[in-house]
């Protein structure tokens, strides 16, 4: 049964779920929580979090299932849902006041960022700035500079215009750079 | 304290930042499970409540049929309450004209 199931397509299980056949939303669960989760990992503070909001993606994805036409492939349709949470819960954070208070960012480029930097050292550096930004500026920088998006495809993710990612990016580079820099005086 | 931050450096800090791994592998074990237990209590949830609201037609009933008792009623207490105002509007008339020496 399982080895039947991984070689149905998306569009097969899609099927089967809407019948009623749980155990093929399970499969695209399997198939897809790795992307979900990779996009999650870059907003969530920690794993209990980042559990959580990826739960949250594919119950949304279960409930709104009918809804799919099938013009885009699933996985992109699944991301979309996947970046409109995690805005969401940045906002929320937010309207919550949940920022990271000015006094607890401690950081010091000195003459880093080196070549061989090493990754989880420059996240040390980025994560503090970047829960700084305003939610759309943290979502255009990392869907733009840290998932290597092309402006088209952070456009067709967010549902904002390229022009209004294009302006966004410009600003939320100038602020991450300003924050980056010790500079937080307005 | 102040680092001067130019494009370069900007972007190599975030080169370093993708090759990080961003989260633990161990979560992704029975993953799609809890996500199956949470939508099987979600529509365990939805169905208790349809099931609590077909039980409750009877009282929803007694309850429209109560308030339609009700209302029908106070009909006849409502025009009872029209003559009382007709009365106390004529005292008010029957004071005016006193005080007006009619």
């Amino acid at each position: 049964m399982t080895v039947l199931m991984e070689e149905q397509k998306d569009e097969d299980l899609i099927k089967a779920t809407l019948s009623g056949d749980d155990e093929s939303f399970a499969e695209l669960v399997r198939r897809h929580k790795r992307k979900v989760f990779s996009i999650v990992a870059r907003f969530a503070r920690n794993d209990a979090e980042l559990d959580d909001i990826s739960q949250e993606v594919f119950i949304k994805v279960y409930q709104t299932l009918k809804k799919f036409r099938g013009e885009a492939p699933f996985e992109h349709w699944v991301s979309k849902i996947t970046i409109n949470a995690c805005y969401d819960e940045l906002r929320k954070r937010r309207r919550e006041g949940y920022d990271v208070p000015l006094d607890d960012v401690s950081f010091s480029l000195g003459d880093s960022p080196r070549e061989n930097m090493a990754g989880s050292e420059a996240l040390e550096i980025l994560r503090p700035a970047l829960a700084r930004l305003r939610p759309q500026d943290r979502m255009v920088i990392t869907l733009l500079n840290l998932e290597e998006k092309s402006i088209k495809d952070v456009a067709a993710l967010t549902g904002w215009s390229e022009a209004n990612v294009k302006v966004r990016a410009f600003r939320a580079r100038k602020e991450l750079k300003r924050i980056l820099e010790g500079n937080n005086e307005e | 304290m102040r680092n001067d931050l130019n494009d370069e450096k900007l972007d190599r800090l975030f080169a370093a930042a993708r090759k990080a791994v961003h989260y633990r592998e161990g979560i992704e074990y029975g993953f799609e499970n809890r996500v199956m237990a949470r939508i099987r209590a979600e529509g365990e949830r939805q169905s208790s409540f349809l099931l609590w609201s077909w039980r409750f037609i009877p009282v929803f009933a007694s309850v429209v049929i109560v308030l339609g008792i009700w209302i029908y009623s106070t009909r006849y207490s409502s025009t009872a309450d029209l003559t009382t105002l007709t009365r106390v509007g004529n005292e008010d008339t029957t004071m005016v004209a006193f005080l007006a020496g009619e």
